[in-house]
C-alpha cells in the first residue's frame, strides 16, 4: 500500500506541530520542577530533547499549533504523541525512499522516547494514569 | 587517576634536561674529545633551532608597554639563532661520538619538541580553532610566559654551549680552540642579557606570572572517546565523561570556523547539557560525605552542587529561548556524534549514580547506589570530581561559541525563524492569504539576540559552577590542574556571550601586541646605556668564567 503523497504531508504536519508543543511543556514542566518535588525535572529535560531531536527529522510546521493542539493536558498530549508515533511508523513502513523510510522510523522512535520520559517527569499517580 | 600529560610537564623536564648536561659538562676535568665536543655540539644546536622557533612564534605577540622590552625578544631571537649556526659549525669538526651528555641535550630537544607539538595541535593547519584554548593561545598573556620560559630555557642553553666552548678539545692550532670558546660565549651572553632583560620586563613595573594556567595545557582532543556500552566498568565511565566533555568542548570552538547547515543539533545539545549539569549536582550532593574527609570543609560541596544547579536551569532557559524566539532551520541534524556525546555525559553520569541500564528518559525517581558503591577509594573519588568538574568546563565552551554559530546561520540564511511580528511579508491574517506568504522566512541578526542573552547567563553559570567545582575539588584534596587552565583562559580572553564584542576583543588584542608604537612613558627614563650597563655586571655575576679563554 502506498500511502497518498497528501496524507503523509498531513501526518508530518500533525506530528511537527505535537512534538514543537510537546517541546514547550517539557520545558514548562522542567520549569515547574525546580519549585515543586513531586515533578521531574530530568526527565522534562530528556523528554525536551528527544521531541526536539524527532523534529528534525520532520519538515517544519507549516502552520502554528492547532488550538485543538493548545490548551490539552499531558494525558491527552501523550495519547496524541503516542498516536503520532504510530502513524509516522506505518507511513515509514509504507515509504519506498530509504531516506523517508530513515527519517519517518527515527522520529517515531525518539517521539516515543519523549512520550515516556513525559510520563516520568508527571507526578507518580498522574504519571501512572497516562 | 590517568593524568593528562601538559605542556608544562614537556617544558619541566627539558629544562631538567639541560640542567644535568649543563653540571655533567661543569663537573667534567678536562677537555672533551673532538667526537664528544661535534655530537654535544650537535645535540645543542637543535635545541636552539626549537628555542629559536618558540621565540619566532610567540615573541611578536609577547611585547607590550607594561610588559617585555621588544629589544630584548629580538635579541634573544637573533642570538639564539646565531648560537645555534656557531654550534652546527662546531658539529661539523668531527664525526659524533655517543656520549651520556650529548644524549640528555637531544632528550631535552625531544621535550620541546613534544611541547611545541603539543602547542601546534590546537590549530588547525590554515590556523582555525581545534579546540577551546586556540584563541587563548594566541593572547598577549600566554606568549609573554612563553618567552619568558624560553628565556629561561635559552640561557641554561647558552651558559651550556659557552662550557662546551671552553672545554673544546685542543687542536694543532691552539688559537682554534680559543676562537670556538669565543664564539660560542659571546652569544650566550647575549642571550643571557636578553633573559634578564625579559625577566625584569614581567617583574619590573608588577611582578607578573602571565599565564600560570598555560603549564595545565594538555593536547588538542580529536577523537571522541568510545560510545556507551552495556557494562562500561564505571571509572572507564567516569573518565570517558572527561574526555567527552573535552572532545564535545573541543567541537564546537572548532564548528564556529565552520559554515553551518542546521542548528537543529544546538537545542538539543543544551537539553541535555543542563541534564548533565542536574547530574552532576545529584551525585555531589549524593556522595557528599564521602567526598570530604573532613564535614567542616562539606559546604564547598553545597555550594557546588547549588550553584550546578542553578546551572542547569540556565541551560533549560538557554534551550527553550531558541522557542520562544520561534527559530529553527532546515529540520536535520548535520552532526549526530556532537548529540551523541552531549547526550552519553549524561547517561555516563545518570549510570554511576543509579544503575546500569540507565537513560535520560528514565529521570531520577530510581533508588540511586549506596554512596559507598560509588566512591569506594581515593581514586574514584578524584575520577568523579574531574568528571563533575568537565561538564560545566565544557558547557561553558558550548555556550561561548553557540552564538557564534547562530550568528554565522543568520548570516548564510540558514536560521529561519516563524514569528510574525518581524515577518518580512506582514503578519496579519489578511498577509497570510497573500500570494508567496511564507510562515518560515530567514530570520534577522536581532532576532538572534535573546537566544545571545540566553546563553551568556548560561555561560556565567557555568562558570561559576566550574570554579565552585574546582573549589570542592580542592577542599576535597584533589584539586585540578586543568581548573586552573580554564580559569586562566576565561581571564585571558574575557568572553562576553555577544560574537560581535567577543570577535572585537580577542583581535584588538593580538593587534595591541603586533603594532610596537605603544610605548610607556618610563622609556626615557631609563637610557639604554645605563640599561647595558647594569645588565652586564649581572652577567658578569653569572659568568665567572667569562673571558678566561682570551
Amino acid at each position: 500500500m502506498t500511502p497518498s503523497p497528501l496524507n503523509a504531508q498531513d501526518v508530518e504536519q500533525a506530528a511537527a506541530a505535537l512534538l514543537s508543543y510537546a517541546t514547550t511543556v517539557a520545558h514548562g514542566l522542567a520549569e515547574l520542577a525546580v519549585r515543586n518535588e513531586r515533578y521531574d525535572e530530568l526527565a522534562a529535560l530528556a523528554a525536551a530533547a528527544h521531541a526536539d531531536q524527532a523534529s528534525c527529522h520532520l519538515p517544519l510546521p507549516e502552520g502554528p499549533p492547532t488550538d485543538a493542539d493548545r490548551g490539552i493536558d499531558h494525558h491527552e498530549l501523550i495519547r496524541r504523541m503516542e498516536a503520532a508515533a504510530d502513524a509516522l511508523d506505518e507511513l515509514g513502513r509504507c515509504s519506498a525512499d530509504p531516506r523517508e523510510v530513515r527519517d519517518r522510523h527515527t522520529a517515531a522512535f525518539h517521539a516515543r522516547a519523549a512520550v515516556v520520559a513525559l510520563r516520568n517527569a508527571l507526578p507518580v499517580e498522574e504519571g501512572a494514569v497516562g | 587517576m590517568r593524568r593528562d600529560v601538559t605542556w608544562g610537564d614537556f617544558t619541566a623536564m627539558a629544562a631538567l634536561r639541560l640542567e644535568v648536561a649543563l653540571a655533567a659538562v661543569t663537573d667534567a676535568e678536562g677537555r672533551s674529545t673532538p667526537g664528544r665536543h661535534a655530537s654535544r655540539s650537535g645535540a645543542l644546536a637543535g635545541t636552539c633551532r626549537l628555542l629559536h622557533q618558540y621565540a619566532g612564534r610567540f615573541g611578536p605577540l609577547a611585547h607590550d608597554p607594561l610588559g617585555i622590552d621588544e629589544d630584548d625578544v629580538a635579541r634573544l631571537r637573533g642570538n639564539l639563532d646565531a648560537l645555534g649556526r656557531a654550534l652546527r659549525d662546531e658539529a661539523a669538526y668531527a664525526s659524533p661520538e655517543r656520549d651520556p651528555v650529548s644524549r640528555h641535550i637531544a632528550d631535552a630537544t625531544r621535550f620541546l619538541a613534544f611541547g611545541s607539538d603539543l602547542l601546534a595541535s590546537h590549530h588547525g593547519p590554515a590556523g582555525q580553532p581545534r579546540s577551546p584554548y586556540a584563541a587563548y593561545l594566541n593572547s598577549p598573556t600566554v606568549a609573554r610566559h612563553v618567552i619568558a620560559e624560553t628565556a629561561e630555557l635559552a640561557s641554561t642553553a647558552g651558559r651550556l654551549a659557552a662550557r662546551l666552548g671552553q672545554s673544546s678539545p685542543p687542536s694543532r692550532d691552539a688559537s682554534d680552540s680559543r676562537f670556538a670558546a669565543r664564539r660560542l660565549a659571546g652569544p650566550a651572553v647575549l642571550i643571557e642579557q636578553a633573559a634578564i632583560g625579559i625577566h625584569r620586563g614581567l617583574n619590573a613595573p608588577r611582578p607578573a606570572n602571565p599565564a600560570p594556567g598555560l603549564t595545565h595545557l594538555p593536547v588538542a582532543v580529536t577523537a571522541p572517546p568510545p560510545p556507551v556500552r552495556p557494562g562500561e566498568p564505571r571509572h572507564e565511565a567516569l573518565l570517558a565523561v572527561a574526555t567527552g566533555a573535552d572532545w564535545l568542548a573541543a567541537h564546537t570552538a572548532r564548528k564556529t570556523a565552520e559554515r553551518p547547515s542546521t542548528i537543529g543539533e544546538l537545542p538539543v545539545i543544551a537539553d541535555h547539557t543542563a541534564a548533565a549539569h542536574l547530574l552532576s549536582a545529584r551525585l555531589l550532593e549524593h556522595t557528599s560525605s564521602l567526598l570530604v574527609p573532613d564535614p567542616g570543609t562539606c559546604d564547598a560541596l553545597t555550594s557546588a552542587a547549588h550553584t550546578l544547579r542553578a546551572a542547569a536551569q540556565a541551560w533549560r532557559r538557554a534551550a527553550d529561548s531558541w522557542k520562544q524566539a520561534a527559530l529553527r532551520s532546515a529540520p536535520q541534524i548535520s552532526d549526530p556524534h556532537f548529540v551523541r556525546e552531549a547526550e552519553f555525559a549524561g547517561v555516563r553520569l545518570g549510570r554511576t549514580l543509579f544503575s546500569d541500564g540507565w537513560t535520560h528518559r528514565d529521570g531520577t525517581r530510581r533508588t540511586p547506589r549506596a554512596p559507598q558503591d560509588i566512591v569506594a577509594t581515593r581514586t574514584d573519588s578524584a575520577a568523579l570530581l574531574a568528571a563533575v568538574h568537565a561538564v560545566p568546563a565544557a558547557g561553558q565552551v558550548l555556550a561561548e561559541h553557540t552564538p557564534w554559530i547562530a550568528a554565522a546561520a543568520v548570516e548564510h540564511g540558514v536560521l529561519l525563524s516563524s514569528d510574525l511580528a518581524h515577518n518580512p511579508r506582514g503578519g496579519t491574517p489578511a498577509d497570510q492569504f497573500q500570494d508567496r506568504w511564507t510562515r518560515w522566512y530567514p530570520a534577522l541578526p536581532q532576532q538572534v539576540v535573546p537566544v545571545t542573552a540566553a546563553y551568556n547567563a548560561a555561560r556565567q553559570a557555568s562558570g561559576a559552577a566550574q570554579s565552585a567545582v574546582a573549589r570542592a575539588a580542592e577542599a576535597a584534596g584533589h584539586p585540578i590542574g586543568r581548573a586552573v587552565l580554564d580559569a586562566d583562559r576565561r581571564r585571558t580572553l574575557g568572553f562576553t556571550g555577544d560574537p560581535a564584542h567577543d570577535a572585537r576583543r580577542v583581535n584588538a588584542a593580538a593587534a595591541r601586541t603586533r603594532s610596537g608604537t605603544a610605548r610607556g612613558p618610563w622609556e626615557s627614563v631609563r637610557p639604554p646605556g645605563r640599561r647595558a650597563a647594569e645588565l652586564a655586571r649581572e652577567v658578569g655575576a653569572l659568568h665567572p668564567h667569562r673571558g678566561r679563554g682570551r
